[in-house]
């Protein structure tokens, strides 16, 4: 086939430009880091990626609410052993109140450790982490117990779903596991008070069993706060495995192989020097240069 | 005798001259894309005994390739469709994809998450704050989509009254070449193959800009629609705006409208790239429109930290095509993290129903089986499909036009080479005519000596 002199400039021109335009997107490549930049870059690539990208997203803010969580829940834990060592001291005094050696003086005096424990006790019911309280249920803006043990909560509880459906709670119905002036670790207690001051001995008696009662309330308490604890921390190590799967598909969707893409832009620009030297030949080829 | 031979190498050198005068054009031309080359038609003269009494010069005849010609434009005009369609679609796709990380696929996401956080904490001012402060970056993430969408479309449209000038100028030049060309063809000069270049490299142009075909005698249409009937041109001129914006030509009866569908050229892929942007505009502006309902309808039935109730956390317009906007009577202790009745500060079960909408299927009727985050991508990636398709037929095309360009350059192209040598052998035919004649001249000289003698 006869080719005339201009197409063959115009073929190597245009192929000039395509060549010109790979390694300029190559370069680009190489430059960024990603293959998948924007989505008509590979359609299904950027589509898969931005799934993932959602999920990493969802995962990444599941470590960092975690971890929130985490030190919410610890504190929680602590403010449940130390309202079990109150009631554990309270039984103590109990036991010792109810002794038959004990007199009423005495028996005053344990009443006033009672009342200290008492206080301790609902001062860790009074619990507040970041300006919540946690145990007045939902009612998270006003401390659940007056000093006296009065409650003001209501029953709710309010909890948390991460995103691959483990949930916490975060809030609790502090009557059902301290109880109030009448049931519970501060009704117990507060009868108990009242005993040892007044020197009744069978009231200091009757308030043992209900305080066994109520620590094993709390204990059970913490115990369940515990598993949410569990929850949260597998959670987080399962998130950051997770994370790391995720991110590693992302960077097989959209990331670069740069050996690759190094070799090719080598290739490219190899390709771009022999056109560059091809057109410069080829103005001295024609005939008339050679009858010339 | 000898006056034959005399006649004979006369007519030689004409012949020569003749094709030397078309080499020597095809030559000057060699640089002319629209050129074709030009040979001479030569044919045998016969004498009353059969024997050769020399050449005639018949005429100088254009080569011509009409059916790669033909290719050739219908090529021009995908390839230009699908430049202009790729370039306008990219400003789109910017757009819809901004490489920031930021965009309404990030805020929807953020969007979400801000709402799970205020589920775990809904007493705090901080969290509540940072949900609003996240469902107004998502209505302001829409609205920008939306803004840079329509600024977009209504860019990549915005050559079109120059493009459809050029149109109306070719037109008009293929009309008073079609009048020529039939004068020219009348006459039998030879400046007819000048204007036959002259008119394909019009036609080929108008293949470019809108896809219009060319018939053998110079008719000039476009989706069946006339724009150039014979000598007569028709005026295209640009009809409406926006999504209605159209092309009609104006005939002696009245306008017609042209297809949009089966315009080619630089014009048929702006205005296909505006209406597919116009469509993922649409689509985008549908898909928050649709999740700030179903935002709407979960937060109008919690309740705030003041205990008010039926608060729409976005102000949706009433057609609701959008874009979305943040209402602007939100605030920190109304914003319904509640389902509970006034009082319960710390029920995040509201928050955490709004957080679910994220993974809630359907949002947007128009993606049944899609979250909105899903729907968003779908969105996105067909769009980028379609980008896609056509990079790859832009790409398929230009080789494809360079190919059929050789093709025909083969039949119709200058080659210096081809024409060097031509040249050589009708220099030679010159010299061989010159010398026949001086050698009929000898023979007369020697006759007529020895005549006198």
């Amino acid at each position: 086939m006869n080719i005339p002199d201009l197409l063959q400039f115009n073929s190597i021109a245009s192929s000039l430009d395509t060549v010109s335009g790979n390694l300029q997107r190559v370069q680009e490549q190489l430059a960024t880091g990603k293959r998948v930049a924007v989505a008509s870059d590979d359609p299904a690539a950027f589509a898969q990626a931005a799934n993932l990208n959602s999920q990493q997203n969802a995962i990444t803010n599941d470590i960092s609410l975690g971890s929130q969580i985490q030190a919410r829940l610890n504190t929680i834990d602590g403010a449940l052993a130390d309202a079990g060592n109150a009631i554990t001291s309270a039984i103590a005094s109990a036991t010792q109140g109810a002794d038959a050696s004990v007199n009423t003086t005495q028996m005053a005096t344990i009443g006033t450790q009672v009342q200290a424990a008492l206080q301790q006790l609902v001062s860790s019911a009074n619990l507040q982490y970041s300006g919540a309280y946690v145990f007045g249920g939902n009612q998270t803006l006003s401390a659940p117990y007056s000093t006296t043990g009065v409650y003001s909560g209501d029953t709710g509880g309010n909890s948390v779903k991460f995103s691959n459906g483990v949930a916490a709670q975060l809030s609790f119905d502090g009557k059902s596991i301290f109880g109030d002036t009448a049931t519970g670790a501060i009704g117990a207690m507060v009868n108990l008070a009242n005993a040892l001051s007044a020197g009744n001995k069978t009231g200091v008696a009757a308030a043992l069993p209900a305080l066994q009662s109520a620590l094993q309330q709390v204990a059970s308490a913490r115990g369940a706060l515990g598993s949410n604890l569990q929850a949260v921390n597998n959670m987080i190590t399962d998130s950051n495995s997770n994370s790391v799967a995720v991110t590693g598909a992302i960077d097989s969707l959209t990331g670069l192989n740069v050996a690759d893409a190094a070799a090719t832009n080598s290739q490219l620009q190899l390709q771009q020097q022999a056109l560059v030297s091809l057109a410069s030949d080829m103005a001295k080829m024609p005939l008339v240069n050679v009858l010339a | 005798m000898l006056v034959n031979i005399s006649g004979i190498a006369i007519s030689g050198i004409e012949a020569a001259q003749a094709q030397i005068a078309a080499v020597e054009s095809n030559v000057a031309n060699a640089s002319n894309p629209n050129y074709s080359a030009e040979s001479v038609k030569l044919a045998a003269l016969g004498g009353l005994d059969g024997a050769g009494i020399g050449v005639q010069v018949l005429g100088t005849v254009r080569a011509e390739a009409p059916f790669l010609t033909d290719q050739i434009n219908q090529s021009q005009s995908s390839l230009n469709y699908n430049t202009a369609y790729t370039q306008v679609a990219q400003v789109a796709q910017t757009a819809l994809n901004p490489t920031s990380g930021s965009g309404l696929s990030a805020a929807l996401d953020n969007l979400f998450t801000a709402f799970t956080n205020l589920s775990a904490t809904p007493e705090d001012s901080s969290a509540r704050s940072s949900a609003i402060s996240a469902a107004s970056d998502f209505a302001q993430q829409a609205q920008q989509l939306s803004q840079s969408l329509a600024s977009a479309a209504s860019s990549s449209v915005a050559g079109l009254g120059a493009a459809v000038s050029q149109v109306n100028q070719a037109t008009a030049q293929i009309a008073d070449l079609n009048a020529r060309i039939t004068a020219a063809q009348a006459r039998g000069t030879g400046d007819a193959a000048a204007l036959l270049d002259q008119r394909d490299a019009l036609v080929n142009q108008l293949s470019g800009l809108i896809g219009a075909t060319a018939d053998a005698n110079g008719s000039v249409s476009v989706g069946g629609v006339p724009l150039v009937s014979g000598t007569n041109a028709l005026t295209l001129a640009v009809t409406g705006s926006g999504p209605t914006l159209g092309l009609q030509v104006g005939l002696t009866n009245g306008n017609i409208q042209v297809p949009i569908g089966d315009l080619g050229g630089t014009i048929g892929g702006m205005l296909a790239g505006a209406a597919n942007i116009n469509n993922v505009r649409s689509q985008a502006n549908s898909l928050a429109t649709s999740v700030a309902s179903a935002i709407n309808a979960q937060h109008q039935a919690g309740y705030g930290l003041d205990g008010s109730t039926n608060n729409a956390l976005f102000l949706i317009p009433g057609n609701a095509g959008g874009p979305i906007a943040i209402n602007p009577a939100i605030t920190v202790q109304n914003l319904a993290a509640s389902s509970t009745a006034a009082g319960v500060p710390g029920d995040g079960s509201n928050a955490a129903a709004l957080a679910a909408i994220g993974s809630q299927a359907g949002v947007d009727v128009s993606f049944p089986t899609a979250t909105a985050g899903a729907a968003l991508t779908d969105i996105e990636s067909t769009f980028g499909s379609a980008i896609q398709s056509a990079t790859s037929e832009q790409q398929t095309q230009s080789a494809m036009l360079q190919s059929l360009q050789q093709l025909k350059g083969s039949v119709t192209g200058v080659s210096l080479n081809d024409q060097l040598t031509q040249l050589v052998q009708y220099s030679n035919m010159l010299q061989a005519a010159g010398r026949a004649l001086q050698a009929a001249n000898d023979l007369t000289t020697f006759l007529i000596q020895v005549a006198g003698q």
